[in-house]
């Protein structure tokens, strides 16, 4: 049933998104595609600093297929703005349900209701950008654990209607999906609602991140 | 009585027009930037909205004398990012965008 949603979220065109949350009354929509791991996301932000999202997961690594539905929460604990710069935390956290093999005990099915609290902090000016996150999804004998670091920066300035490039080193580890830290370089692309990032991780593994706010 | 007419309508857009200028904290990418023209341009008096990245303002022309200031305090915050000034330009919001776009 959640791979059957999971396929019409993914087949619906105008669905593209993925950042934590946009401004207040704004819908933020992003999608993740890689091999291992793909994802479609939308949130509502209905105050300046919290938002409600319906998300849809898919995680494969071959050995073990994981398809969820969660239902989650964003809240930005602190943001210091300066001139050239914003730092922020995140906190985040879901409900959820997923499906998928139990290989402990030969491949029988897997169901289980899963909670998925997580900390996130970045750091952005003009040129440079750094984000570190750390994600518990915790189900009945279920562990997909992520930790991720992003570190980039962009190649030149641009003006607010311009496309800027940058350039973002992703290291990513899925507990039980990943078998090791996955790096990934990707190019990133930013031009006001539209923020699209791709790369070729370590592991031959292309990845696409879209995300877009209405 | 037409030209009474559009004398009348050029003395009153101009009297009552305002350009504003907001000096704001925080806004590095135009990807979150964009809150603050989105919501700026909802405003009913909102002729015409400017966001210069590199300087860190934001140019917001009103059809009149110009948004309360807590308002557009309000509008930013809630966009994520801080005030540090708010002054009135001579200036419109197109003639700042042509100057620093020359540049």
């Amino acid at each position: 049933m959640i791979k059957f949603i999971f396929i019409c979220f993914l087949s619906l065109p105008t669905l593209l998104f993925s950042a934590p949350m946009g401004f207040k009354g704004s819908v933020t929509s992003m999608t993740d595609i890689s091999k291992r791991h793909s994802f479609i996301e939308t949130n509502y932000a209905y105050d300046a600093k919290s938002a409600i999202g319906v998300k849809l997961f898919h995680m494969d690594n071959n050995n073990r297929i994981r398809d969820g539905i969660e239902i989650n929460h964003i809240h930005r604990l602190f943001r210091k703005n300066t001139k050239h710069s914003q730092m922020n935390w995140w906190l985040f956290g879901g409900i959820g349900y997923l499906e998928g093999s139990y290989e402990a005990i030969n491949d029988k099915e897997l169901s289980t209701a899963f909670v998925s609290p997580g900390l996130q902090w970045d750091y952005e000016t003009k040129r440079v950008y750094a984000l570190v996150s750390h994600q518990l999804i915790r189900g009945d004998s279920t562990n997909h654990d992520t930790t991720k670091l992003k570190a980039g920066f962009s190649f030149y300035e641009t003006g607010y209607n311009q496309t800027q490039p940058w350039f973002i080193l992703e290291m990513t580890n899925i507990n039980g999906i990943t078998p090791q830290l996955e790096i990934t370089p990707t190019i990133r692309l930013i031009n006001k609602s539209l923020y699209l990032e791709g790369g070729i991780s370590n592991m031959g593994n292309p990845k696409i991140h879209v995300m877009y706010t209405f | 009585m037409k030209k009474m007419l559009i004398l009348f309508t050029f003395l009153t857009t101009s009297v009552y027009a305002a350009t504003q200028k907001i000096e704001v904290n925080g806004m590095v990418c135009a990807f979150c930037a964009q809150g603050i023209e989105k919501s700026l341009s909802k405003i009913e008096t909102t002729k015409d909205v400017y966001v210069n990245l590199d300087e860190g303002f934001v140019i917001l022309e009103s059809s009149n004398d110009g948004l309360k200031e807590d308002k557009i305090k309000k509008i930013i915050v809630d966009s994520g990012y801080d005030v540090t000034k708010i002054s009135l330009v001579n200036e419109t919001a197109d003639v700042i965008r042509k100057q620093y776009e020359k540049e």
